[in-house]
């Protein structure tokens, strides 16, 4: 589907059902404001508009998720409307029959109320109410879910829902009695009436005035159509999830001239595993690539199953993780590890950097001008590697490490052959421990040689102090981390994360560790 | 009418006496151990929550009136300065913009990054933000401190120049005495003593002294402040706010813009949250309610102002953080003295107490002393916060206890029990403790410890105290029994989220016995006649009794109606389970005899008299029924990581009667929660070089997420306290008051290692370890 105008297009989305055409609105407007603004629907609230507390949680229908549309449940606060061009929202006003008909007090009693209205009010699980229109959409999100089939699974999907009362247990409670219930009605019904892919295209200009500056918007069908774009428009800036960007826009006050996202470009979205090698596309959401590799590639898995919320992991990209180059950036030590290589393109083609060399500096990467970051490519580790996953921070969900890890060994015949041990955290961009690796090759792969090893992480990292650790506890953490990895991978080479949240960041296993 | 006297059975189970009470002769017969009640008591879902999942309830956020305007503020930069000139002629003619206002004035000090400075309306809340950059502000920076300790040496910059009068709100705890005077940026406020501690102390043969830090708390509802005003003429207003004292609201609205209280209107139909921040129509550190209303007033039209989070974590108030110098002496196996010298900051404001605990706890021990200072920084001002003070004083004293405990090789729980001479918290403790596995998980954590395990357990338990606040003669309740049957409950009371709508449809079912869906409350509104303010756990204990005497009342005259059509003397009509009266053989529906009301409707109003009860003990030092409560807390950690999970907490809580143990329980779970948060995660970081905090936001400022939340359990201990005509007392304060001290307990006990710190980090840990933890070869 393509809404195409002679000079300029309108973004058009469905919300609740209704076609909205909008027109006169800059293109940084986020799709909160415009809900509870020129759309008259406030029961989405606004609780921090920076993606951390989930109030304004709203479900968007990705008609481009592998294995056909879904619903995502998002921040609406961070989507900036044009992303959302010839998308159907729902909102929490959507989900009762009769919703809006009545105010004030005394306003019903519930009849015509979703599945997962009613679990909510039966669980008891509003205090002051103000997160509940957000938490009732990400159980909507859980509902219509066939894949929530174990409990760290439930917690998950609700984590991005912060509470300040009470709820958080009869919330749980709630979403384990609709999860996966996927009802036969108007909802299943619109999802399966979406198309496999609207590609829907846009040009969408915004002329300022009186002080504020004129704003284009684009949404490309092709990488041609973008190289173009990025020609003509230097200033350009990319987006797709917007959970960075948009903080920029709610927080700064940004209004950037020049937008693109990337939504539309097909390539750019593909998620392929075959004949030993993962290829993950720019545009692949985080959420779909922790599905994928929850059994096929654990240490990714692991590192983002604590990486973000649902919501935020609904919407950003693996591209928006990588380039925007974070010292912690909890992806990128993972690429390190596994040994990935980072596909970057142009007008002139391609051109392949490995890992260890995209991240320049302190948040700065390898692209030159008009190159664009298209996938990483990786081979699934060898069968005599072991590899774990770590990140530390103080809560789980959604929390910057203070230290991220991914550590690799490859074991032949008890002797350590190779080592790639990676770190996010320690220095000014994630890197490798050269001399704790160097310590470990030719070792026996043993608890003492791992002992022995991480005794050399102050050879590789003189880390920074800050109000998430100081240099002397990312250092321990670091070298306790190497040590944790005999362990933790003495039962299975690459272990996942246990089913329930434990103290632990290391193993999979219980808490019945102990060195006597 | 005189007084009259009633003997009502009070107490707790196993605990329970005849007492004598007097009672003003328009009080309804308490309710006592021998009612039997239908509908008090039994577990009611919130009326409101089909209105909450269906995005129905309106907050103030989300009203929006005809031509109504956005305001925005634009708050100081520098922790300190004084203000030269102030210009905001530029913002004046920008798009969108219909009033702009100097708040601060040339020659003004500013004492906190945040203060405000100058404001804006706009017809949209963005034309507001970007007419701010424009307006100009020429500061010349002062120095300023904004770390306790820094603030307390002799060559700290001064933060006020004359003493400052207290800041207090219906979140404060009442009857405090006066504070003493300023010394540099310390002012003391009053010392309790019993005994002679530095004697006690000399005569102990066990002494443990330490310090103990405690960070600041913001109270992160999540919706923020706000105000939208919109004047009535030039003498009345309409104003909605997000506020946990509607009153308040309104007192401070006539107050400022000179107007009679009773031309003040004040909605709040929702409310997203308060925790003690939400007095007054303004926040602590920004005139929030001045602001909206100058601007409304100048620009003739309604005028909404919501804080942004950034905004909320810096103005708005927060729990003050502490220092807190502990000193216990132990003598032959007993608790002989305790001392504490606190010091903390509130920021630019007051109120940097650490609560009753330390002194009004453990009061078999004969010696206690507690010196509290505050200690002004360049900081946003401090206010009350759920339990203000407890939390900080609990969390030194539990954990100082416990080191006591096992430098004098005695159990932790048996100190407490040895110490503590309230009836009904000794029993909490013991069945606590067997419910819990106290014996049996200490054994464990010892073994583990023994074992030098990568991941250890541990468990610790602490106290709650709080008390019956409950206000006399402030809330008027109206009671309409409607010729249609239905009974209007009416109360200008705010629901903060506790259920108080609620509770006030289950007392008029209960009196009526009608169903409730008969029952309308009409809240939220000070046209509904005045009411309390949601704070110090008083709302329940102040509102309810009110409601059940206009209950009573209109059900007297309900019943002389009975008696007319029945054609027998009051006193011989008979009400049965569904409110049909019967009488002289003869008997007449509720709906049927409503629709005899000569008239629209029967209507009673009344209020509450002082407190009569306080079975089976008061709060020390007054006439006021004290709230007990104990929690034990599990915690796991691993001592490679030092990540710190809380695994279970068991709380045990009294409150009177119980009148909705759902809405009970919710707010103790939700103690818990902020509890539990409180000991591991919260923390405003205020940078010492910029004087301006790091974190003003989720995300770097982390609240306890759904993954973080222990198992919770509840142990209700309910007692008939005779403190009132329903019995009810509050929950909000006491379930949080304890649990990061239990849980600073459990970790203690899990690493043999105290961590003296809040909040207690993976850093902190592995630093309370002292070395990278080594494996035995």
């Amino acid at each position: 589907m393509r809404y195409a105008g002679p000079d300029m297009d309108a973004v058009l989305l469905h919300v609740n059902g209704e076609a909205r055409e909008v027109l006169d609105v800059s293109p940084t407007t986020t799709l909160l404001e415009y809900l509870r603004g020129p759309a008259g629907l406030s029961g989405t609230k606004e609780g921090c508009a920076e993606g951390d507390c989930g109030a304004c949680t709203v479900v968007v229908i990705d008609p481009d998720a592998p294995g056909g549309p879904r619903f995502r449940a998002v921040n609406s606060c961070l989507l900036l409307l044009p992303l959302l061009h010839g998308k159907h929202v729902l909102t929490v006003e959507a989900l009762s029959q009769h919703g809006g008909q009545h105010g004030g007090q005394h306003g019903g009693d519930g009849p015509g109320h979703h599945p997962v209205q009613q679990a909510l009010v039966a669980a008891l699980g509003s205090q002051c109410g103000y997160c509940t229109p957000g938490v009732i959409m990400s159980m909507f999100e859980a509902c219509y879910r066939g894949d929530l089939d174990a409990p760290w699974k439930l917690d998950d999907q609700m984590c991005g829902n912060l509470c300040r009362c009470t709820g958080y247990r009869p919330i749980r409670e709630a979403t384990q009695q609709i999860a996966g219930l996927r009802p036969d009605d108007r909802f299943g019904a619109a999802l399966a009436e979406v198309g496999p892919s609207t590609s829907a295209t846009l040009r969408y200009a915004f002329e300022g005035r009186g002080g504020t500056p004129s704003q284009s918007f684009w949404i490309p069908g092709t990488l041609s159509e973008l190289w173009d774009l990025m020609d003509a428009h230097p200033e350009l800036r990319l987006v797709v999830g917007a959970t960075d960007l948009g903080l920029d826009v709610t927080k700064k006050g940004e209004r950037f001239p020049a937008l693109a996202s990337l939504q539309a470009i097909a390539e750019l979205r593909r998620l392929e595993h075959a004949d030993g090698r993962w290829s993950i596309g720019a545009t692949v959401r985080l959420a779909d690539l922790e599905d994928a590799t929850a059994q096929a590639l654990p240490p990714m898995a692991r590192m983002l199953r604590f990486f973000g919320s649902r919501q935020i992991k609904n919407s950003a990209t693996v591209g928006g993780n990588l380039c925007n180059a974070s010292p912690i950036g909890d992806l990128a030590p993972v690429l390190l590890a596994l040994d990935a290589t980072m596909v970057v393109a142009g007008r002139s083609g391609e051109r392949r950097v490995p890992a260890g060399e995209f991240f320049v500096s302190y948040r700065s990467t390898a692209l030159r001008p008009g190159e664009l970051f298209v996938r990483v490519e990786l081979p699934d580790p060898p069968a005599n590697a072991r590899v774990v996953a770590y990140k530390v921070s103080k809560r789980r969900e959604m929390d910057i490490s203070a230290v991220a890890a991914a550590l690799r060994v490859d074991v032949d015949g008890g002797v350590v052959t190779a080592a790639r041990l990676a770190f996010g955290g320690m220095a000014a961009t994630p890197a490798r421990a050269r001399a704790v690796e160097a310590a470990l090759v030719g070792q026996p792969w043993s608890q003492a040689s791992c002992d022995a090893a991480a005794e050399r992480i102050g050879d590789d990292f003189t880390p920074m102090s800050d109000h998430r650790g100081s240099a002397w506890y990312r250092a321990t953490v670091a070298g306790n981390l190497v040590r944790a990895m005999f362990d933790d991978t003495s039962q299975c080479a690459m272990p996942g994360l246990p089913d329930r949240p434990t103290s632990m960041v290391g193993t999979a296993g219980s808490s019945s560790v102990h060195h006597p | 009418m005189a007084d009259r006297k009633q003997t009502l059975r009070l107490g707790f189970e196993g605990h329970l006496r005849k007492v004598d009470v007097t009672l003003p002769a328009t009080e309804a017969t308490p309710w006592d151990a021998d009612s039997k009640l239908e509908i008090v008591g039994t577990e009611v879902p919130r009326l409101d929550g089909h209105l909450k999942v269906s995005g129905r309830a309106k907050y103030t956020f989300d009203v929006a009136l005809p031509g109504m305007l956005w305001a925005a503020v634009l708050r100081s930069p520098h922790p300190a300065a004084r203000i030269e000139s102030i210009d905001v002629s530029k913002a004046e003619g920008q798009p969108g913009v219909k009033a702009v206002l100097a708040v601060a004035k040339p020659g003004d000090t500013l004492r906190f990054a945040g203060q405000d400075v100058a404001a804006v309306a706009a017809e949209r809340p963005e034309q507001a933000r970007d007419a701010l950059a424009l307006i100009e502000v020429r500061y010349t920076p002062l120095p300023f401190v904004v770390d306790t300790e820094g603030a307390m040496r002799d060559k700290a910059p001064r933060v006020h120049e004359a003493p400052i009068t207290e800041r207090r709100t219906e979140g404060d705890e009442p009857g405090k005495a006066k504070a003493g005077g300023m010394q540099g940026n310390v002012r003391a406020l009053p010392p309790n003593e019993r005994g002679n501690v530095d004697k006690a102390l000399r005569e102990s043969d066990v002494v443990h002294e330490a310090t103990y830090v405690t960070q600041v708390q913001t109270h992160s509802a999540l919706e923020t402040h706000g105000v939208l005003v919109r004047w009535d003429g030039d003498q009345s207003m309409t104003v909605w706010a997000s506020t946990q004292g509607i009153f308040s609201v309104r007192d401070e609205m006539a107050e400022v813009f000179g107007l009679a209280p009773s031309k003040v209107r004040v909605i709040t139909e929702y409310l997203g949250g308060g925790f003690g921040a939400k007095f007054g129509a303004s926040a602590p550190g920004s005139r929030l309610g001045f602001i909206a209303g100058e601007l409304s007033r100048l620009a003739r039209a309604p005028v909404k102002l919501m804080c942004d989070r950034h905004e909320e974590h810096v103005c708005t108030g927060n729990r003050p953080d502490s220092r807190q110098a502990v000193a216990l002496g132990g003598r032959r196996g007993k608790l002989h003295a305790i001392d504490v010298v606190a010091h903390g900051t509130a920021g630019i404001g007051t109120g940097a107490g650490v609560g009753r605990n330390a002194f009004s706890l453990y009061t078999r021990c004969p010696n206690a002393r507690v010196r509290a200072h505050d200690v002004f920084t360049n900081g946003g001002p401090g206010t009350a916060m759920r339990a203000p003070g407890h939390p900080q004083g609990a969390f030194a004293l539990e954990l100082a206890l416990d080191e006591l405990a096992a430098k004098m090789g005695v159990d932790p729980l048996k100190l407490r029990l040895d110490h503590d001479e309230h009836p009904l918290r000794s029993m909490q403790l013991r069945q606590g403790a067997e419910r819990f596995g106290w014996d049996e998980l200490r054994k464990r954590s010892a073994q583990l410890r023994s074992r030098n395990t990568r991941v250890r357990k541990g468990v610790g338990v602490a106290s709650s105290l709080w008390g019956d606040f409950g206000r006399a003669n402030a809330a008027v309740a109206t009671c309409s029994v409607l010729r249609d049957g239905t009974i209007e409950l009416k109360n200008g009371v705010q629901d903060i989220g506790g259920g108080i709508p609620t509770v006030i449809a289950q007392v008029g079912a209960e009196v009526f016995a009608r169903p409730l869906s008969t029952i309308r409350v009409r809240y939220g509104d000070s046209d509904y006649g005045p009411s309390v303010g949601s704070g110090g756990s008083t709302t329940t204990s102040s509102v309810t009794p009110a409601v059940r005497n206009a209950c009573e009342q209109a059900r007297v005259a309900l019943q002389e109606l009975a008696a007319k059509q029945l054609k027998v003397p009051a006193g011989e009509v008979r009400w049965d389970g569904d409110g049909t009266a019967h009488g002289g053989g003869g008997s007449i529906t509720f709906g049927q005899l409503c629709k005899k009301i000569d008239g629209e409707a029967i209507v009673a109003t009344a209020t509450r008299p002082a407190t009569y009860g306080h079975e089976p003990m008061a709060f020390p030092g007054s006439k006021f029924y004290q709230i007990a409560g104990a929690q034990f807390a599990e915690v796991e950690v691993d001592t490679w990581t030092g990540v710190v999970r809380a695994t279970r907490v068991l709380a045990v809580h009294d409150c009177g009667r119980v009148m909705n143990p759902l809405t009970l329980r919710s707010q103790i779970n939700g103690g818990v929660i902020q509890g539990t948060s409180y000991a591991l995660m919260e923390e405003r970081v205020l940078d010492g070089d910029l004087g301006r905090m790091l974190n003003p936001n989720l995300e770097s400022y982390k609240i306890l997420g759904a993954r973080d939340v222990p198992e919770i359990e509840v142990m209700l201990t309910e007692v008939h306290t005779g403190a009132n005509n329903t019995g009810a007392v509050g929950i909000g304060e006491p379930a949080t008051v304890p649990t990061a001290a239990a849980i600073a307990c459990a970790v203690y006990d899990a690493l043999g290692v105290p961590v003296r710190s809040l909040p207690i980090t993976p850093a902190k840990v592995l630093e309370a370890l002292g070395m990278i933890p080594g494996r035995p070869a």
